[in-house]
């Protein structure tokens, strides 16, 4: 009677029958089956898994026993011209913990963070002092900060901390290894940073600490810090995903700005790969398998001066100070941004490319600073931009240079010709022609300077009647209207250059386009055309734009790297050199490397007669008859670098000894730039010659002082409002020296510098002074040594 | 003492002595007698049930199955002993639960009436069941404060109340109430046509949108399992039409891969399920860890206290078979698969020996309800189905699915008697 299910009862029998009729049975029986059967497949799949996929999932589940340790390649040393080190790696030490390789015995895993503790100075906990420091505040305040943000989702403490109600201490061990126990075989960093003697004390300790570890991690260091910090840039982490699929590993650092970002493939390397066994605490025990040994980065030997660049720095900062100083300061009180880019005009090497402001790039080795970077990036004057080839700016009278080879070249005036210049001349209203109050005023500069006569009189300049070098020379407006709208009043007559002519012989010059600097984010500058003005502005190309071109008004900007390159292309007879700042690689043994137009990596050595020994990067020799490009080297054994030249100017070397006559005679008693020995001097101060005559050495150049209205001026409400008002000014120089041998061109911008002669050109002149090593260049001996 | 009370009596005290060797070994590895005080509470329990069971007068009536209490205190105090392994901070509150579910399923094996009545509040109970689904659909939160809002907090007690347990009872009682009345009409209908079937399609296709809703709005991929495989499988037993379970499994699959391109939730689970490596460290952490953990395990597993099954998160709930396949081995894991195997048989040979076609249709249903769940989550766990969010019945953590489970397993064996 007891009996469950086996049978059916007697006495039941009948009544139960309805199970049969409705087949109730066989589908419970069915059911059962299925039930079983799946039962069975999921018995059979586990036994599977734990005996076949045993040892599979063991291996796995035991990765932390083999582990593949990635080693990072040194990255590559970016040297100055004179071999002194611009960017090195220097190693810091964190101290981390693997969660997985804890003691599993409470007391113990607290006797390894108390004993840490000790050793670094980062708490075991701090949850009591937060507590302690969170009921000093006043409560009103917290609530209402904890309640925002629970609101919004943030962080209590965080929020509190940032509202400057209870400081948020930092993150002890407990709470480090809290946040890493859900990967817990991926090291937690504890601390970072610790000195070399305390990095060794824990390392040789870790056998008693399970689970910590000591981890050397190379960073960045860069000894000129902000003087060169546009130039070599600063890395930082990857930031998209696109570096992963290039073979990145996640918490790797990747150049961002600078060279260290253009030239991130060459100064990577190749990470070095090897397998190891380590023991239940994460102690290596042995090697297996094979090793890759990790391939240093190639190092970068720069053109740059760093001696130079700092000089060149502080002289720039100099002179922006003095213009802080002067009494027109008071117009427009802002002086924050220059630019001095100093070159090698006879093989485009740069030798100083110096911007105001600056930033410190140290700051960036090893983590972003958000409140240094947000202030940087928050400055109108960009302390973050390579203004020297990413600014793009009216030049001013420096373009004249261009104007004035132009027009000779085209036999709009011969060297010779002299034209009437007076103070202004007038547009007539095309529609209007005998309506003076309708005609269009043009001024030279000098026309709103004033003299006293000899009778005592205000009396507005003039510069009366020019030949091209006076033109050049004093800086003459009206002259290069003349040559580029054409005149035909008073019976003088003058053909148009016109901008149909000009533009091309700027681009000539390298106006217009990007120079193909291995720096990111170069700026191409504007060059405008009677296109451009129609498709852009939808206006229509009239004389007076043309006026305005020809003295680098209007819609013409470019970059101090195009201003210099000009001056490079009259100093050295008409060639435009590509520009660079790299002038070789070499490997981690220091011998030079080159790469042929394939991106074939070439080690090259001085060979005994002036024949390079070429190999590949393993050190397989190299047919030098299968070489694409040309490898010399000087009897010293050191690389020459070649020189390429972008583009041969269509101005006649005459032409270009007209212009370079007028420089000559600008920077000479009666030019623009003749004043700028006496302004370096003081009026008090000794009789300098113009320039550095009184040294021997000659030199030429061109002022330039260029109106502006940009964004800045405009939120500051400097742009002229009426046509008698004056515009704020960019002060501009950029000259050569030795005159008959160019060994360095130097162009200088002051933003909002006022007058290029009195502010710019005494820049030029003391860089000048501190590359031919002439003494009292007036701010003292740079420390560069560490 | 007949026969079966013997061979209760004896698997009982195997059960009993199982429980306490592990749980000594467990207080000697992790040095705290203190694991004891909760298999004491469960020790208790058994034993109150036990002795209120056998003092009961044979009144004649046909005694219980001598397997089933058997395998309920071996599954619900091994979970004690894992939740005091895995998760102490929740064993007061779990003890608490198979204290109260025992209590539960004694008063039901009690009860001295039959319990036919159940079914004819059919309408009663499935109006119960939506408007308990409504309510947490709108009120629905979650304890964690993150993950689907299956749960209502219960007033004045600090206690959180999960409706769609409930709601499986609810259900079964439904069904076997409806089906028990209609079956022979059932029967016939589904055997002439599609047309005298459509009033039998229906009933499926808003069975499928109900749990679609389910799906939709608390992305419970789980329960929307359950209910629809437990439809389709009582369904089945109503009118024997193999097709009707053919089209549900088609219809579950379509529901499957709708969710799979309409809901992320869906499709990282089944992502993560056809393929964890990828991204064992994110997504899949957690299916990866409990292969670990099952691999760790070898055939005589790690010992209670020595593994590291608690590098599985949320292990004391969805994961718990992998921790006793690491640490009780394959042993462990076939011993759980072989309880599950016989509840289940025990349960169709009760559903078989039933008196009325109401009770017969409620004990099949609890039985495969058992072995559905029983099933989602250890293929779940060994990556043999993707993973839904359900509980090993009686071992897991969770007060509503305990409490269900024990009033399932008590209505089952009581109804087998039921007249």
């Amino acid at each position: 009677m007891s009996q469950i299910g086996w049978e059916v009862p007697e006495d039941r029998a009948e009544q139960k029958s309805y199970e049969d009729e409705t087949e109730l049975r066989g589908r419970l029986f069915f059911l059962r089956l299925a039930v079983v059967s799946v039962l069975g497949f999921l018995l059979t799949y586990v036994v599977w898994i734990q005996q076949t996929q045993g040892d599979v999932l063991t291996d796995e589940a035991q990765a932390n026993r083999f582990a593949i340790q990635t080693s990072n390649a040194a990255r590559g040393v970016i040297f100055d011209s004179e071999g002194r080190p611009l960017a090195e790696n220097i190693p810091r030490f964190n101290v981390t913990i693997i969660p997985a390789n804890l003691p599993d015995d409470d007391n113990d895993r607290q006797a390894v963070f108390e004993r840490l503790s000790l050793l670094t100075g980062v708490p075991v906990t701090n949850t009591v002092q937060q507590q302690a420091l969170v009921e000093a505040a006043d409560s009103a305040e917290v609530a209402e900060a904890e309640r925002l943000a629970d609101l919004y989702g943030a962080r209590r403490q965080e929020t509190l901390d940032l509202a400057e109600i209870v400081e948020d201490l930092p993150d002890s061990i407990e709470e480090i290894v809290d946040t890493f126990s859900f990967l817990p075989f991926s090291p937690a960093v504890i601390t970072s940073g610790v000195p070399i003697t305390l990095a060794r004390v824990i390392d040789q300790e870790t056998v008693f600490m399970p689970g910590v570890d000591v981890v050397p991690e190379p960073i960045r260091n860069y000894p000129n810090g902000g003087y060169t910090s546009h130039i070599i840039g600063f890395m930082g982490p990857l930031p998209d995903q696109s570096y992963r699929e290039r073979g990145y590993a996640p918490d790797d650092r990747v150049g961002l700005f600078g060279l260290e970002s253009s030239m991130e493939s060459f100064l990577k390397g190749e990470k070095g790969q090897r397998q190891i066994e380590v023991d239940a605490i994460g102690q290596e025990l042995r090697q297996v398998g094979s090793v890759t040994e990790p391939t240093a980065g190639y190092n970068l030997h720069l053109t740059i001066d760093a001696r130079l660049q700092q000089q060149t720095h502080l002289i720039l900062e100099d002179w922006m100070e003095r213009k802080r100083n002067s009494p027109s300061f008071l117009k427009y009180p802002e002086v924050e941004q220059g630019v001095v880019v100093a070159m090698n005009p006879k093989n485009g090497e740069i030798l100083a490319l110096v911007n105001v402001p600056t930033f410190d790039n140290n700051r960036f080795a090893t983590e972003i600073d958000v409140q240094y970077y947000l202030q940087l990036a928050r400055n109108d004057y960009q302390p973050l931009l390579n203004n020297a080839i990413a600014g793009q700016y009216p030049p001013g009278s420096v373009f004249k240079l261009v104007t004035g080879a132009g027009a000779l070249q085209e036999g709009i005036v011969t060297p010779n010709r002299r034209l009437n210049t007076p103070g202004e001349i007038l547009i007539q209203n095309r529609f209007a022609p005998n309506d003076p109050g309708r005609s269009q005023r043009f001024v030279c500069w000098i026309w709103n300077s004033f003299f006293y006569n000899e009778e005592g009189e205000l009396e507005r300049g003039e510069h009366g009647a020019l030949n091209m070098y006076r033109a050049v020379a004093e800086s003459c407006d009206i002259y290069f209207y003349k040559v580029t709208g054409g005149f035909s009043q008073d019976g003088e007559f003058v053909d148009a250059l016109d901008i149909d002519r000009l533009g091309p012989y700027a681009r000539e010059f390298g106006f217009g386009d990007t120079q193909g600097i291995e720096l990111p984010a170069e700026a191409p500058g504007l060059i405008p055309s009677r296109e451009w003005l129609s498709t852009n502005l939808a206006l229509q190309w009239a004389t007076g734009d043309n006026y305005n071109a020809s003295i680098g008004q209007g819609y013409v900007t470019t970059t101090p790297l195009q201003i210099a390159q000009m001056a490079a292309v009259v100093a050295n007879g008409g060639f435009l050199y590509q520009p660079t700042i790299i002038d070789h690689f070499s490997d981690a043994e220091n011998n030079v490397v080159v790469f042929d137009d394939n991106d074939r990596a070439i080690v090259a050595k001085p060979g005994a007669d002036g024949i390079p020994i070429l190999s590949d990067t393993s050190g397989n020799p190299i047919d030098p008859a299968t070489v694409d490009v040309t490898i010399n080297f000087d009897e010293e054994g050191n690389y020459i670098r070649p020189p390429e030249i972008l583009n041969t100017v269509s101005v006649d070397r005459d032409n270009l000894q007209v212009i370079a006559e007028g420089m000559r005679q600008a920077n000479d008693e009666g030019g623009t730039a003749g004043r700028i020995g006496r302004t370096i001097a003081g009026e008090d101060g000794p009789e300098l010659s113009p320039w550095l005559d009184s040294y021997g050495i000659e030199t030429a150049g061109k002022t330039g002082t260029a109106e502006y209205c940009d964004n800045i001026a405009q939120r500051r409400g400097w742009c002229a409002q009426t046509a008698d008002q004056l515009q704020p000014t960019h002060a501009w120089y950029v000259g050569y020296a030795p005159y008959d041998d160019p060994e360095i061109v130097v162009a200088a911008f002051i933003f909002n510098g006022g007058e290029g002669s009195a502010w710019a050109g005494p820049i030029a002149y003391q860089v000048m002074q501190a590359y031919f090593d002439i003494d009292s260049f007036g701010v003292g001996e740079p420390t560069l040594e560490r | 003492m007949g026969i079966e009370k013997k061979r209760e009596a004896g698997l009982l005290g195997v059960a009993a002595l199982f429980v306490l060797v592990n749980g000594v070994a467990f207080c000697l590895v992790d040095d705290d007698w203190g694991h004891l005080r909760p298999l004491a509470v469960w020790l208790l329990a058994m034993g109150g049930m036990m002795g209120v069971l056998w003092r009961r007068v044979d009144d004649g009536r046909p005694g219980r199955d001598p397997y089933l209490l058997p395998v309920y205190g071996l599954l619900t105090g091994w979970g004690v002993l894992l939740q005091a392994r895995l998760a102490p901070a929740f064993i007061g509150r779990h003890t608490l639960w198979v204290a109260i579910g025992t209590i539960l399923l004694t008063c039901l094996l009690l009860f001295p009436r039959p319990l036919a009545w159940l079914g004819r509040f059919r309408y009663s109970l499935l109006l119960g069941g939506l408007i308990l689904l409504g309510m947490t659909l709108i009120f629905g939160q979650n304890p964690t404060g993150y993950g689907a809002a299956l749960w209502l907090p219960v007033p004045l007690l600090d206690i959180w109340f999960q409706p769609s347990e409930l709601l499986k009872l609810l259900l079964i009682l439904f069904f076997a109430s409806y089906f028990a009345e209609r079956e022979r009409q059932i029967s016939y209908s589904s055997a002439h046509g599609l047309l005298a079937a459509l009033p039998w399609l229906a009933p499926l296709g808003l069975m499928w949108g109900f749990c679609v809703v389910l799906l939709v709005w608390q992305r419970d991929l789980g329960a929307a399992t359950i209910f629809f495989a437990l439809f389709v499988s009582m369904l089945y037993m109503a009118n024997g039409r193999v097709r009707y379970v053919a089209a549900g499994g088609g219809l579950l699959l379509t529901a499957g891969v709708i969710g799979y391109f309409a809901f992320d939730v869906v499709a990282l689970r089944v992502e993560a399920w056809a393929n964890p490596w990828p991204d064992f460290n994110d997504r899949a952490f957690q299916i990866v860890q409990s292969l670990y953990a099952i691999a760790a395990g070898g055939v005589l597993g790690t010992g209670i206290g020595q593994g590291y099954p608690t590098f599985i998160p949320v292990v004391h709930s969805d994961f718990v078979f992998a921790a006793i396949a690491e640490e009780w081995g394959l042993i462990g894991a076939l011993t759980i698969v072989v309880c599950f195997g016989v509840l289940a048989q025990r349960g169709f040979r009760a559903a078989v020996a039933a008196v009325t076609p109401f009770a017969t249709y409620v004990i099949s249903g609890i039985t495969v309800l058992f072995a559905i769940q029983a099933l989602l989550i250890m293929g779940g766990v060994t990556k043999l189905l993707p993973l839904t969010g359900v509980t090993l019945p009686f071992v897991s953590y969770g007060g509503s699915a305990l409490l269900t489970n024990c009033v399932m397993l008590g209505l089952l064996m009581k109804m087998t008697n039921d007249e």
